[in-house]
């Protein structure tokens, strides 16, 4: 029988601070992205310099996952949205999720996703006091990147790195 | 004297004259302008042309799609039922 998916009610939001205990945190398996270094040794420096906020998502009392948002932007030539007023010498507002990631065990129960429709959410909502037009996200490796396909998001057509691809869902 | 983009006018002068001669229509040609780098577009294009390239042109400057309609939909629901933990 496979194991049961998450929902949003199973989740409180904490965001990370000094206090935060991350001792029982674990998402090395299949971490080429250094994603457990982060939250372990980085996270909190990004948060103190305000580069980039962490909110750990808690299924009762064990983290399930976490991810760190900043703000962003991206190339009009990235994407598909064309506005003739501005033309294409621009660049839109975006929140960018920085990073992602669950637990080693509850991998493949919806986390991700209710931490990625949460993160396009708090989007919505922030741009109703400030500008934003996309959720954007730079990742690699195809099954990622079929994850966040399948919650709304389009690929570039235009990369700056070969090996990472960028990653927008568009808001409005 | 060669074509260049100086003289875009003036080299175009003996066809001109020899149009009338003949009694042609002059078309002027923009030849200091075709080398002009192509517009390139940073989607994929399919090999359409006319009314169909204008018709996915029009589809894909459309805003919100349903999938997009949806996800913000769903998105927002999950923001609003998650709870801050204190």
């Amino acid at each position: 029988m496979p194991p049961t998916k998450f929902v949003p009610d199973d989740f409180s939001i904490k965001k990370l601070d000094e206090k935060t205990d991350l001792a029982g945190f674990d998402c090395t398996e299949s971490d080429d992205l250094g994603l457990n270094e982060f939250i372990h040794k980085e996270a909190l420096d990004y948060q103190r310099e305000h580069m980039g906020v962490t909110y750990l998502f808690y299924n009762e009392d064990k983290i399930a996952g976490y991810i760190t948002v900043a703000m962003g932007s991206i190339s009009v030539k990235m994407t598909k949205l064309r506005i003739d007023v501005f033309g294409d010498k621009i660049r839109y507002p975006a929140v960018l999720l920085g990073r992602l990631s669950v637990q080693n065990g509850l991998r493949r129960r919806a986390v991700g996703k209710c931490m990625v429709y949460w993160c396009i959410g708090l989007a919505k909502r922030l741009s109703e006091e400030i500008g934003i037009r996309f959720v954007v996200l730079v990742t690699k490796d195809e099954s990622r990147i079929k994850f966040y396909k399948e919650c709304g998001f389009e690929e570039s057509a235009i990369h700056q790195d070969r090996d990472m691809k960028m990653m927008y869902f568009q808001l409005f | 004297m060669y074509p260049n983009i100086h003289n875009a006018g003036y080299w175009q002068m003996p066809r001109r004259i020899n149009a009338k001669k003949h009694q042609k229509a002059f078309k002027q040609t923009n030849s200091h302008k075709d080398k002009k780098v192509a517009n390139v577009k940073p989607y994929p294009i399919p090999d359409l042309e006319g009314q169909l390239a204008k018709e996915f042109e029009k589809k894909i400057r459309e805003s919100p799609t349903e999938i997009r309609k949806k996800v913000l939909c769903e998105a927002s629901a999950v923001f609003s039922r998650t709870k801050m933990r204190k």
